[in-house]
């Protein structure tokens, strides 16, 4: 049940139709969750299995956590998390690891029967499991009955590809949701919104492009640099039309979910393009990944790092395959090389900031965006064509 | 046309263009939406 499908425009307007036709709260959160295994069901039956045991295991963990001491509670919130990534690693990038280890001659990784289906969403819905676990072992949040958990994984809108929501902010939401004229208006806005930005915009480009990714070696470098430029605009406004649309269905009813873009492209350096692309992504990954490697606190080279390790996961999530890891790794260096050079500017002259000369900054988000290009290359295409494919664009070749 | 019309549509259109903008958007989709659906990108991770 794609956003941009008339089977999704009748299923959510039936939803919306009873949802607030119901005079009870706990009705209209229990229709939320019923509508939610519905959409997951839609795309593969047997898998809204899959979704439903982990959820229901993820919460019994809760549960049982809840009864043991202190230290013990921690420790089985830090297994449940370990066992969630596990859930990912399982289905995501068990065919990646055994192709990595017969590539470098590990033989018995041939026995690996690697023709699992992954369930849709996996990367989604485990970020959200994890993100549960760690703020309820870090005592930030109280652990939630199974009515609002459950909702909180099956929220139709956010389910398949987010924004990437938090517990703190969704749960105390459950309870006050009100039928408001001005949400619904603003709401259904978003969505045609959301809708223009991938049919009008992504798809055509889409299109467009077809041709020069389908055989970039049969492409002059002036075609190649198009096709960046084209694919940079169709990634984004595919992934921030869907942000659009999921953000505006959760409005319907009556729910607000984290921003997922904030004009990425118009940034004038790598640091602030990351904050405002997959807004939602990029806070997990620090909140979970880069600030528990300890972050830039233990010194310069250790920040380094832990920035390139977090960016190279970063890149891993998006796939099982190495011009991914490629791809954040890149972004990794991009990153690290601007925090060298914020640190180099201070240390020569104490309280720099960026220069705010309108000239410069337009160079510098130029230059910004065209470092972005350049990885998309690395996203799209394997590891050997998009080292070519960048040679040529940067007439290396 | 004349002019008291003419003045009407554009007063309208002053009041209502984020209205109109969207009715562009929606026409503007059903015309270019392809017949084959094109699956989001990150609907593949």
């Amino acid at each position: 049940m794609l956003f941009n499908s008339w089977i999704y425009g009748a299923f959510l307007a039936l939803t919306l139709a009873v949802y607030w036709s119901l005079p009870w709260q706990r009705a209209r959160q229990w229709l939320l969750a019923f509508a939610g295994v519905l959409f997951y069901t839609y795309y593969f039956p047997p898998h809204v299995l899959v979704i439903g045991c982990f959820t229901i295991l993820v919460f019994a963990a809760t549960v049982l956590a809840e009864r043991l001491t202190p230290q013990g509670r921690g420790r089985a919130l830090a297994v449940a998390a370990s066992a969630c990534i596990g859930i990912l690693a399982f289905y995501k990038y068990q065919g990646f690891l055994r192709d990595s280890a017969l590539a470098v001659g590990i033989s018995v990784a041939s026995a690996w029967k690697t023709d699992i289906r992954a369930p849709l969403a996996v990367s989604f819905f485990t970020f959200e499991y994890v993100h549960y676990l760690i703020e309820l072992r870090r005592g930030t949040i109280h652990r939630a009955g199974f009515a609002d958990f459950f909702v909180f994984i099956m929220f139709f809108p956010t389910l398949i590809c987010g924004p990437i929501k938090r517990f703190n902010s969704f749960h105390p939401q459950i309870a006050h949701v009100r039928f408001s004229a001005e949400e619904l208006s603003e709401g259904l806005g978003r969505i045609v919104v959301g809708l223009a930005k991938k049919i009008v915009v992504a798809d055509t480009v889409a299109r467009w492009i077809a041709p020069i990714w389908a055989d970039p070696q049969a492409s002059s470098t002036g075609l190649l640099w198009l096709g960046t430029y084209g694919y940079a605009m169709q990634i984004y406004f595919d992934f921030a039309g869907y942000s659009d649309i999921a953000i505006g269905s959760a409005q319907l009813l009556g729910y607000h979910v984290p921003e997922n873009f904030n004009a990425p492209y118009l940034k004038s350096n790598i640091a602030a393009f990351w904050r405002s692309w997959h807004m939602s992504l990029t806070s997990w990954i620090t909140d979970y990944v880069y600030i528990p490697l300890g972050g830039s606190r233990r010194g310069m080279w250790r920040g380094h790092v832990n920035r390139l390790a977090a960016m190279t996961l970063c890149g891993l999530w998006h796939g099982a395959a190495w011009h991914f890891a490629a791809w954040g790794l890149y972004h990794g260096i991009g990153l690290t090389m601007y925090r060298g050079y914020q640190d180099l500017r201070q240390h020569l002259q104490p309280g720099w900031t960026p220069s705010r000369n309108v000239l410069l900054r337009g160079v510098a988000t130029l230059a910004t965006f065209h470092f972005v290009c350049i990885g998309w290359v690395l996203f799209i295409k394997d590891f050997a064509t998009a080292r070519a494919v960048i040679a040529r664009l940067l007439l290396l070749q | 046309m004349r002019p008291s019309v003419r003045a009407h549509l554009v007063a309208f259109a002053k009041s209502n263009w984020w209205v109109l903008f969207y009715v562009v958007l929606i026409i503007a989709c059903v015309l270019l939406a392809p017949e084959e659906e094109i699956k989001f990108i990150y609907t593949e991770f």
